[in-house]
């Protein structure tokens, strides 16, 4: 364990001084966990691939402010998170104003509902196991986003709870109580499937 | 008169002092109950306060604890909320469409365009600002021995740091990376082999000279 945060550092600070191989293999390491949260917030998996793309980009832009080489993951996965968030707003916006319009036409409509597949489920989500996986997901959506993401990154993740602080900007009471909260949320949105 | 000694006929204490002189008005003894009466009530609440105080406050810890303990543990109801985990666990894995290898080739691809466009301009923005200003000085300070008509310099421009590659430009207060050499002109004749008295990468006025420039 100590040996690959020792290894995993040295990588670090090798992309740090402009090593762009090291970089890669910071990239190889963290994508999988970087597009899940991603995906776990945003519910699309187009979206969340370019939302960690960018985040990526922006952290190997910014190396240098990273003090702690230890601390690559958190730093990383806050930064994800804070992309994925500003995504989700902006969406919310995107589909709050198209409420607002008229859909006069069947064009109009169908843009309309093409924008709310964005935060739907997948097209094959006929069958029953596909539909549960719908709810989950529209009712993950509908949790207050610090809830969302504090239950993402401990409870699915598996992150330490001081980790998710770090990650969040909190301390690791309100990372318990966010948890705890998500959690009660999501049992009674799906009291039905329990 | 006082404020203190204004009359008040309503005032419990004068009403107090006329009724052992036993003359008050009917309505003043009606008011003066009235005023004993709202006393008593404030005793007795002082009295009931006062109980509450000394009484010793018993209380069964064991069951309190107990019940927050059930309180607890309904909210937490661990099955179940393990449950939630695994539903979100399951809903939100990624689906077999995203390809890690791809992901790596963009984010990479991303991050080499985006340096590309950058770092060639700030290699030649740090290249040239120390340079242009030193040839800036350097040409105010050479040009300034030529300032009558015939013995004005032949200035001939050229692109890169070599006055080989050199090429004379029709510039006129015109800013570019140049190599610069100027000679001075006899009177008798119009054109002289050239003669490098100063060479530089910089920027100036070079066309009013450029007529009388030899070719290079």
């Amino acid at each position: 364990m100590n040996e690959s945060k020792t290894s995993e550092r040295a990588t670090v600070e090798k992309a740090q001084g402009g090593d762009a191989d090291a970089f890669a293999e910071l990239v190889r390491a963290y994508q999988r966990r970087a597009v899940s949260v991603a995906y776990r917030l945003l519910n699309n998996i187009e979206d969340a691939s370019d939302v960690a793309q960018d985040a990526f980009v922006k952290a190997f832009r910014s190396m240098g402010q990273l003090e702690d080489a230890e601390k690559f993951g958190s730093w990383l996965l806050r930064i994800v998170g804070n992309l994925s968030l500003n995504f989700r707003r902006a969406r919310s916006l995107r589909s709050a104003v198209s409420l607002d319009g008229d859909f006069s036409s069947d064009n109009d409509a169908q843009d309309a509902a093409s924008k709310f597949r964005l935060v739907a489920p997948d097209d094959d989500d006929t069958e029953q196991g596909h539909e549960m996986q719908g709810l989950v997901r529209d009712a993950i959506a509908k949790l207050p986003e610090k809830q969302a993401l504090s239950l993402i990154l401990f409870s699915v993740e598996g992150l330490p709870q001081k980790q998710v602080a770090e990650i969040v900007e909190c301390s690791v009471e309100l990372v318990k109580w966010n948890v705890f909260q998500a959690r009660k949320k999501l049992r009674e949105l799906l009291s039905g499937q329990l | 008169m006082s404020k203190e000694d204004k009359y008040n006929p309503n005032d419990p204490a004068f009403l107090a002092s006329r009724a052992l002189d036993e003359s008050l008005t009917n309505e003043q003894r009606e008011l003066l109950n009235d005023l004993n009466d709202e006393a008593e009530s404030f005793r007795s609440v002082d009295d009931f306060v006062k109980s509450l105080r000394d009484e010793k406050i018993d209380i069964d810890w064991a069951t309190f604890q107990q019940t927050i303990q059930d309180r607890i543990t309904s909210e937490y109801d661990d099955a179940q909320l393990d449950r939630v985990d695994e539903l979100v666990q399951g809903a939100t894995e990624l689906p077999d469409s995203w390809n890690e290898k791809r992901f790596t080739q963009g984010v990479l691809q991303k991050i080499e365009s985006t340096s590309q466009v950058r770092h060639p301009k700030l290699r030649w923005m740090k290249a040239m600002m120390p340079l242009a200003a030193a040839a800036a000085i350097a040409l105010a300070v050479t040009m300034m021995p030529w300032q009558d008509s015939t013995n004005a310099p032949t200035s001939i421009v050229s692109i890169g740091p070599s006055i080989h590659l050199g090429h004379r430009l029709p510039l006129k207060n015109a800013v570019a990376l140049v190599s610069f050499r100027h000679e001075p002109i006899a009177a008798d004749e119009t054109a002289s082999r050239s003669r490098v008295s100063f060479v530089s990468i910089g920027s100036g006025s070079m066309a009013q000279s450029q007529a009388s420039a030899p070719p290079l």
